[in-house]
């Protein structure tokens, strides 16, 4: 007997198609915890990558029998209904102060020096807040390749781009985030600056 | 000559720093975008609710296929009911107001 999680995607979309809840039972295994990833560093938090995967596997469960294999990887199809609902995410809470993946984050640093895991949480959030720069595009681009490790040809298929275009991409991205890093790194060193000369006039 | 040599140099530790620059992105971006583990409760909870729905639609398409079924061999039903009836109407009014007096007229002859 063969056991659906060990058939190729093609045949489980088919037998997902017809309705067959196994199938995409296999499917949802498959695929949540990447579309998890993709959206939780697209939001920034847990709570809306819970309620947004959830919401992307309903909508494809709604609609996997009109899904049409344009020659184009099933992840594509999921990508793009996670993109779509996290812009719609965005849209709706564009004036909602975001607060970049701090419970993620918290954990991860653990050297036994706090001093030194306070500094590289605050680089991190640094560099989160300016990858939320970015077009969504680009945001999209670097977490397939940093989070998931995909191939310029795999991120090329799932972004609709040719894998010449997605290196480039790629290139004017990392170019765009060094420029803003340094600018935020300024900004920041500055703001610093400011805030010790008003201790020190206080002082005085 | 002296000159030229200083700005292949100059130009050479420009995109030495390009690089290096680069690839430090690079590598913050490698230690901040990690993969997060969903939380467990979460994707078997998710996982349960996809499969009651999909479950719950099964009979639920099934009843109404055959709702539909039914409704149209109503509706044909009625249909057909409403043509004879109409027939019907047709017929004995003809009947009625005009060939009766004739059918008389034969039955006394």
């Amino acid at each position: 007997m063969t056991i659906v999680s060990d058939l190729g995607d093609e045949t489980i979309l088919a037998q997902a198609a017809q309705g067959d809840g196994d199938a995409f039972g296999a499917l949802y295994e498959r695929y949540v915890s990447r579309i998890y990833n993709y959206i939780y560093y697209r939001t920034g938090n847990a709570y809306d990558a819970e309620d947004l995967t959830a919401r992307v596997f309903y909508r494809a469960m709604r609609h996997i029998g009109n899904y049409r294999d344009r020659g184009l990887p099933f992840s594509a199809w999921l990508y793009r209904i996670a993109h779509n609902l996290v812009a719609n995410w965005h849209r709706d809470n564009s004036r909602r102060k975001e607060v970049p993946l701090e419970e993620g984050m918290h954990g991860r640093f653990t050297s036994g020096h706090p001093e030194h895991d306070l500094l590289q949480l605050e680089e991190q959030e640094r560099l989160m807040r300016v990858i939320h720069r970015l077009t969504p595009e680009r945001q999209q681009l670097l977490i397939l390749k940093f989070v998931e490790h995909m191939s310029n040809a795999d991120i090329g298929q799932i972004m609709g781009r040719s894998e010449g275009a997605v290196k480039s991409l790629y290139h004017r991205t990392l170019l765009a985030l060094r420029d803003e890093y340094e600018h935020l790194a300024l900004e920041g060193l500055s703001e610093h600056l400011e805030s010790l000369d008003e201790v020190g006039n206080t002082n005085s | 000559m002296e000159s030229d040599k200083g700005l292949d140099r100059s130009l050479k530790s420009a995109v030495k720093r390009k690089t290096k620059d680069i690839q430090d992105v690079e590598a913050r971006l490698a230690a901040t975008l990690k993969p997060v583990k969903p939380p467990e409760e979460f994707v078997r909870g998710l996982r349960e609710k996809l499969m009651a729905e999909i479950h719950a639609a099964e009979p639920n398409s099934r009843l109404s296929t055959k709702h539909l079924v039914l409704i149209v061999l109503a509706g044909l039903l009625s249909v057909v009911l409403v043509i004879v009836g109409g027939i019907r109407v047709v017929i004995s009014l003809i009947l009625g107001l005009r060939l009766i007096p004739r059918f008389r007229r034969r039955n006394r002859e």
